[in-house]
């Protein structure tokens, strides 16, 4: 999944794209509100990490002017908001909430804790299965495990993002655009074939029969 | 005006027994006179008369003592329980304002130094006391208060370096793949924030101290102070690609500042302005003079900085080390300012007045900025950075 971290201290920016990378999603990290705003209005963010205190303004009312609509996010999709602050007053969880964030989290924080509030975010609009599951396909994110029929899946961090995101929007057409849009980062050259080889060597990882069928001049869609 | 009452009271018992006594006396003498009239008739009535006139006035004068006698009684113990009625009143009347001071002062707790006596009434000397045992909580839920917040921000700010410690280490040690270089550099990030860390818990210490010992203004040369830190910092500094300068008056400047607070102070200052700048930026330290302030003002080509959060003390997350510098300059009575440069980057300004009640507010806003325009012009080579 495709997430955005905006937080001005670059260490641990650093240590947060790292670790969510890890976990097989794309990061993009921005260090200011007006990177930020650059960055949701050219990309469709599934999750966006929120610090409240940024050098040129507060991640609240970041959050606050994208509910309203003042800025444009990118894509049909509103991105969910992770507000991630060192600001632990009550008041302060109930600004940041009732500014449109889905979920706060306070620092300093475990690791683990904010990977599993982003596969919470990220399963909220899918129905809430921490599990997905199609045709005997599972593929569990917290374990990073998939398994068809019971074998598991030897797939490699970007396949198994790739094959989460087709298991989010089954029976969707993807194009290779979107796909690159939600499971590869800004550092991903659009004009590879990155996305053609990593279906391909997925779709031999799984097996037969065939799941992922490509449309011609659309895309791919796991039926 | 108690005492006036009790004097009247008496005053009126007084009158009001002459009086009865007066009468009294007045309708014996009528009964007397009527005696003699009867007598006169008769030889032996005459007679009888004298002794009589002698038996009543030995009586008369046997009554009137006796009257007296039980009238002062009488008054004295009306004016006694009256006396008694009225200390009373009286005492509770003027022990009732003590006796709200001393409730007061029961219930106050350290967290609760809102409650003030408010005592209203003459000018005397319980008012005063009130009054004096109010300002005396002004004073205190100020400082308190100021404490407080000093102290909320700086472990709001520890939590940023602490974040910062504990992520990196999880995500390395939750990474088989990380290699012997990954732990290095996770060791380096995790070196800077643990010095971040021992520079707040000093900075929370030196004011821990100082508020113990206050300040000990001292007259200073704060030029000094400005080419120690520039010498200081400047190597770091320029490890980072920035460099420190200082644009010092050409005539000595005297200050009345705690010289250790005040390079504190600047210090911070100057460590949140390289940390804003970008590589081969340049920041300012620059000094001046002017009626009965002293302005010391770090300059730097950053992005430019939120005025509002760097003053109003908003600083959960940054780590700016703010706190500090707020509450020193609350120790000289001074001002701090925060302006965004319409060139870029930003301008915070530390002002010291000559004596604690000076006569003018210090410059502020475009008036400040027109104090330090000329900051920096010989730097002027180096390459400034866009606002944004």
């Amino acid at each position: 999944m495709r997430l955005l971290v905006v937080e001005d201290e670059p260490d641990l920016a650093a240590a947060i794209v790292r670790g969510l990378s890890r976990a097989g999603h794309a990061v993009d990290a921005a260090t200011s509100v007006v990177d930020a705003e650059l960055a949701v209005s050219s990309v469709e963010y599934d999750v966006v990490i929120l610090d409240w205190n940024l050098p040129d303004g507060r991640g609240v009312d970041l959050c606050a002017r994208m509910r309203s609509g003042e800025i444009e996010t990118f894509g049909s999709l509103e991105p969910k908001v992770l507000m991630l602050t060192a600001r632990d007053s009550v008041e302060d969880r109930v600004a940041g909430l009732d500014a449109g964030a889905d979920d706060y989290l306070v620092k300093p924080f475990a690791f683990a804790e904010l990977e599993a509030r982003v596969r919470a975010l990220l399963r909220r609009d899918s129905g809430g299965s921490p599990v997905l599951s199609a045709d005997g396909l599972v593929l569990d994110p917290a374990a990073f495990k998939a398994t068809r029929d019971g074998r598991v899946l030897p797939l490699t961090v970007k396949e198994f993002a790739l094959l989460e995101y087709f298991m989010r929007n089954r029976g969707e057409v993807l194009s290779q655009e979107r796909l690159l849009e939600h499971v590869w980062d800004e550092m991903a050259d659009p004009f590879t074939n990155t996305v053609r080889v990593t279906v391909s060597n997925l779709r031999k990882k799984l097996g037969e029969p065939q799941v992922i069928e490509t449309v011609p001049g659309r895309g791919y869609v796991l039926r | 005006m108690t005492s006036a009452l009790v004097f009247s009271v008496a005053g009126l018992a007084l009158a009001g027994f002459y009086f009865v006594t007066l009468r009294t006396v007045q309708s014996l003498t009528v009964t007397g006179s009527r005696l003699q009239a009867v007598l006169i008739d008769g030889e032996v009535g005459l007679r009888l008369t004298q002794v009589e006139m002698r038996t009543i006035e030995s009586l008369f004068k046997e009554f009137v003592l006796n009257q007296l006698a039980v009238w002062t009684i009488g008054i004295l113990l009306v004016l006694f329980g009256l006396s008694l009625l009225v200390g009373w009143v009286v005492a509770s009347r003027s022990l009732r304002p003590i006796d709200e001071i001393t409730s007061v002062a029961r219930d106050i707790q350290a967290t609760d130094l809102d409650r003030r006596i408010g005592l209203e009434g003459p000018d005397d000397e319980l008012t005063r006391l009130a009054n004096t045992f109010d300002a005396m909580l002004d004073r205190l839920s100020g400082s308190f208060r100021s404490q407080q917040r000093f102290l909320a921000h700086t472990s709001h700010d520890l939590r940023t370096p602490l974040a910062v410690i504990r992520s990196n280490l999880e995500v390395i040690s939750n990474d088989p793949d990380a290699t012997v270089e990954d732990w290095r550099q996770t060791g380096e990030v995790v070196e800077r924030a643990a010095d971040r860390i021992s520079v707040m818990v000093d900075d929370l210490l030196a004011v821990a101290r100082q508020e113990l010992a206050g300040a000990t203004l001292t007259s200073i040369d704060p030029a000094e102070i400005v080419t120690e830190l520039v010498s200081d910092l400047g190597p770091a500094a320029r490890a980072d690609g920035v460099v420190i300068e200082a644009d010092l008056p050409d005539e000595p400047v005297t200050v009345m500042a705690d010289p250790d607070m005040l390079r504190r102070a600047i210090g911070n200052l100057v460590d949140n302005a390289v940390r804003e700048s970008q590589e081969g930026g340049s920041v300012s330290v620059a000094l001046r003079r002017e009626g009965e302030w002293t302005y010391l003002g770090v300059l730097d080509r950053g992005p430019g900085i939120d005025v509002d959060l760097a003053l109003n003390g908003d600083h959960g997350d940054g780590g700016m080390g703010l706190g500090i510098v707020r509450q020193i300059v609350a120790m000289h009575a001074g001002r701090l300012s925060a302006v965004v440069r319409p060139e870029g980057g930003s301008v915070l300004s530390i002002a010291v007045p000559d004596r604690s009640d000076p006569s003018a507010s210090p410059r502020d806003g475009e008036r400040l900025l027109e104090l330090y325009r000329w900051s920096g012009i010989h730097h002027a080579g180096l390459p400034t950075h866009d606002t944004r």
